[in-house]
């Protein structure tokens, strides 16, 4: 920050309306989005290393930013999909109006009944479409928090962190589950003033708790895999269930961190979630390669039905922490990233 | 620097066994707090035992934000022939009469037993959940004695005079040095000569300290922080104007002075390098940059003297299971930059680069011998807020406080009632820049830091006070946090 030499100590009363202090300032002003523009400058700068005692040393894993998972199209399959598009909704188009005309040409009220109809059906068109868009931008936001939350902890100012945090609380409110955490957060943040620090208390106040519903649900899951496919009867039983059990499983720990995936979004989740397993996956192998073959190999040995069950059960943890690590609007930096060996014992235990 | 010799390192050994047998049942830490007078050490003591026991926001203390801090408590502490830290006289005066306590006037100690949810198998089933807090409060220029335990009378002698003699001194020593002139160090013993003698040397030593020059490197610190020996003849010597050529008369001045000197070491230096400050695990170092600040460069560079000279007492290396029995090292030392409350946040940063830029030397050393040493900007009570005030296009980041009676800003007066937002000036980005600016003129009212008096407090959930802080969270999570597993 640019500051001018002239600046003289010198001393203001509180009563003077251009002093402004700190706790009134309005809500409204650190809720200001942040444009496009505004964020790329910023990636930009970036690079310019500031020394900062406070910062952690990133983990590798978190390199993996929201902005790998979005892989576009190359651009002439774009230009073929919507050109397809608009003529698919051109062709639709035509069919109603021609199904109203020929309504109308035989009776009248038959051609106001299918107009209403066909109104009605663009209402609800127009209502799904915004709440699929909606659910994508949420899932693409949560993406945005986690990529803002990771630079304002390595070298961003204070007023980035309160800003994180500020969204976090917007993407959080009203949640029954998170009103605690919200009070303890808004009593601790305003004390301080290190954007490492604020970004620390805010993933261990906000994040513990859901990141344990997360494993949970994810153990949980695992766990039904495993034994529904270790007595299961046909092939088709299980490849089904495992494809459902893992979708649902996504569409939990997307909603539980704020998601809330539509029909769309899941499509985009679970291309996220397979980028995320395609790009970290040597790691996770790495990280289980002993246990799983340890594992698999003594499951396999006693049934090649058990062992083909704790294989599912391995590849829907996978999925799951993947799913996870994609959801979390905050990277993991002072909390534990949940690995596989957290689950397992809990996907093993008898009874529950 | 060799402080010791192998009795006391024996001693040492054997104090450190039987403390290791005692800890196996209660873990305990000693937590030396220190700093030079003025530093903020009884505030900051205050409203770190304050804050954990009526569990305050302490929100980056790993334990209690994990909510496994259950209680703390304050216990009668082990050494029964040290004075007991008043804790509650200073949190009374405080918040309810919100004024700044007494400053440390000698050793002080305290236990403070934290209770938590322990981690682990070890945590749960061996070491327990319990962690005693022995807080010990001491005045920063005690330290500045233990370079002497190395000094011999004439070599001391020659370096305070010496010192007396810089740019910044030598007017206030003006009326100790005619009385040194005088003096014929041969003469025959007198008392009340002896007595003058250090009299006029402690008026000298006592200038120095005072607001105006901040001037902190200043051995024997006891002439400034007597304790409970004052007047006793430990304290009544001075330093000589000594030439080799005078016989040594075991009747003289000079050889009464060089008996007293060595009786302050014996006496005054040695013990409490023994009993206190050998046995301390952690130790955390207060500066008031701010008063040095505003004092000048000379102020400046003085306290980063007698912060060097400090800092190469402590015995610093990591801990292992063996050397904590056979003599404790301090393995943590935290540097921190007090009243960082009077300062826009937007400086903290700045005044954190101060903090360690004037320990760097030190530092350094404490790194290589294996201890953790970090340097912060904290405000142990934060008796401020934070304002903005737009002024010609540029934003000015102000803090607002009720200002302590008699303070002055240019022309301006404050009467101790009315709150006010202050511009307090801006730190330099480079701290060099201030260092370089010693024995240079600078420009006048470039910075100007007012004490404000304690925050009206503010009332908890539980319908107990809560006191405001700034990182004092962060530097007990640094000083205590690795014992709280």
């Amino acid at each position: 920050m640019a500051r001018s030499e002239t600046r003289q100590p010198a001393s203001f009363d509180l009563d003077d309306p251009s002093v402004r202090v700190a706790d009134q300032i309005p809500a409204s002003e650190l809720e200001i989005e942040v444009s496009p523009e505004a964020q790329k400058k910023k990636f930009q700068t970036d690079s310019s290393p500031k020394a900062k005692t406070t910062s952690q040393e990133m983990k590798p894993t978190q390199a993996v930013s929201s902005m790998h998972l979005t892989a576009r199209f190359s651009r002439w399959g774009g230009v073929l999909l919507s050109s397809l598009g608009v003529l698919a909704s051109l062709a639709a188009g035509l069919a109603a109006t021609e199904l109203v005309e020929s309504l109308f040409a035989r009776a009248d009220w038959l051609g106001w009944v299918a107009v209403g109809f066909a109104a009605l059906a663009a209402l609800a068109l127009i209502a799904i479409v915004t709440r699929e868009v909606m659910s994508l931008s949420r899932l693409r936001k949560l993406g945005r928090i986690r990529d803002e939350a990771t630079r304002a902890a390595r070298d961003g100012s204070e007023h980035d962190a309160r800003m994180v945090i500020a969204k976090l609380k917007q993407l959080y409110r009203g949640r029954t589950d998170c009103s605690w955490q919200l009070t303890r957060l808004a009593d601790a943040a305003p004390g301080i003033f290190d954007a490492a620090d604020l970004m620390k208390i805010s993933e261990r106040i906000l994040m513990k708790d859901l990141d344990d519903r997360a494993k949970a649900e994810i153990a949980q899951t695992a766990k039904r895999v495993s034994v529904v496919t270790a007595v299961s009867p046909a092939a088709l039983i299980d490849i089904g269930f495992v494809l459902i059990a893992n979708l649902s499983l996504m569409r939990k720990l997307a909603a539980l961190y704020g998601g809330r995936p539509g029909t769309f979004g899941m499509l985009k989740l679970v291309r996220m979630v397979l980028t995320h397993l395609a790009l970290t996956g040597g790691i996770a192998l790495g990280d289980s390669l002993l246990q799983q073959i340890f594992g698999h190999g003594v499951a396999a040995r006693l049934s090649a039905r058990l062992g083909e069950g704790v294989l599912n059960g391995l590849f829907t943890s996978r999925i799951g922490l993947a799913a996870l690590e994609v959801c979390r609007p905050l990277p993991f930096t002072h909390l534990p990233t949940p690995a596989i060996k957290d689950l397992m014992s809990e996907v093993v235990r008898p009874g529950s | 620097m060799k402080l010791t010799d192998i009795w006391d390192e024996t001693r040492l050994v054997l104090d450190g066994i039987a403390a290791y047998a005692g800890e196996t049942l209660e873990p305990t830490i000693r937590l030396g707090v220190t700093g030079l007078s003025g530093a903020g050490k009884t505030v900051f003591i205050t409203s770190l035992i304050h804050n954990l026991v009526s569990g305050g926001r302490l929100p980056l203390l790993d334990a209690a934000a994990e909510g496994r801090l259950h209680r703390a408590y304050l216990r009668p502490q082990p050494d029964d022939n040290v004075p007991r830290f008043d804790y509650e006289r200073h949190i009374k005066d405080i918040i309810e009469n919100r004024i700044w306590p007494e400053g440390t006037k000698r050793i002080s100690q305290l236990r403070l037993t934290l209770e938590f949810e322990p981690v682990g198998f070890w945590g749960r089933n061996i070491r327990g959940g319990k962690l005693n807090l022995d807080i010990i409060d001491y005045p920063g220029e005690w330290l500045l004695d233990l370079p002497l335990l190395n000094l011999s009378y004439a070599d001391w002698s020659k370096q305070t005079i010496a010192t007396s003699q810089h740019a910044a001194r030598k007017q206030i020593a003006k009326p100790w040095h005619e009385l040194l002139e005088k003096i014929d160090p041969s003469a025959p013993a007198d008392e009340a000569q002896a007595r003058q003698c250090a009299e006029q040397f402690t008026t000298y030593l006592r200038k120095c300290r005072g607001e105006k020059f901040s001037l902190n490197a200043l051995p024997p610190g006891r002439f400034l922080m007597p304790g409970d020996l004052e007047g006793s003849p430990a304290l009544t010597f001075a330093p000589l104007i000594i030439n080799d050529r005078q016989v040594q008369d075991r009747n003289s001045l000079l050889a009464m002075m060089e008996r007293r000197f060595e009786s302050y070491k014996s006496v005054v230096v040695k013990p409490f390098f023994l009993d206190h400050f050998a046995r301390l695990d952690r130790q955390i170092i207060l500066v008031d940059a701010l008063t040095a600040l505003n004092a000048g460069p000379d102020a400046l560079q003085d306290m980063e003297t007698a912060l060097t000279d400090i800092l190469r007492c402590f015995r610093p290396g990591k801990n292992s299971w063996l050397s904590s029995i056979l003599a404790r090292r301090v393995d943590r030392i935290l540097v921190a930059a007090t009243k960082a409350d009077h300062l826009h946040h937007d400086d903290h940063d700045r005044l954190e680069a101060i903090a360690k830029r004037m320990t760097v030397k030190a530092t350094e050393r404490a790194s290589i011998a294996g201890a953790q040493v970090e340097a912060l900007a904290l405000s142990a009570i934060r008796a401020t807020r934070e304002a903005n005030v737009n002024q010609n296009g540029e934003d000015l980041g102000l803090v607002a406080g009720t200002p302590v009676d008699g303070q002055k800003i240019g022309r301006k007066r404050f009467d101790g009632d009315k709150e006010t937002a202050l511009f307090p000036g801006d730190l330099p980005e480079d701290p060099d820049h201030l260092f370089e600016a010693s024995g240079k003129k600078v420009k006048p009212e470039k910075f100007r830091f007012v004490r404000f008096r304690p925050p009206a407090p503010e009332i908890g959930p539980g319908g107990q006070p809560i006191l405001p802080h700034i990182r004092l969270d962060r530097a007990l999570d640094f000083l205590i946090s690795d014992q709280l597993l």
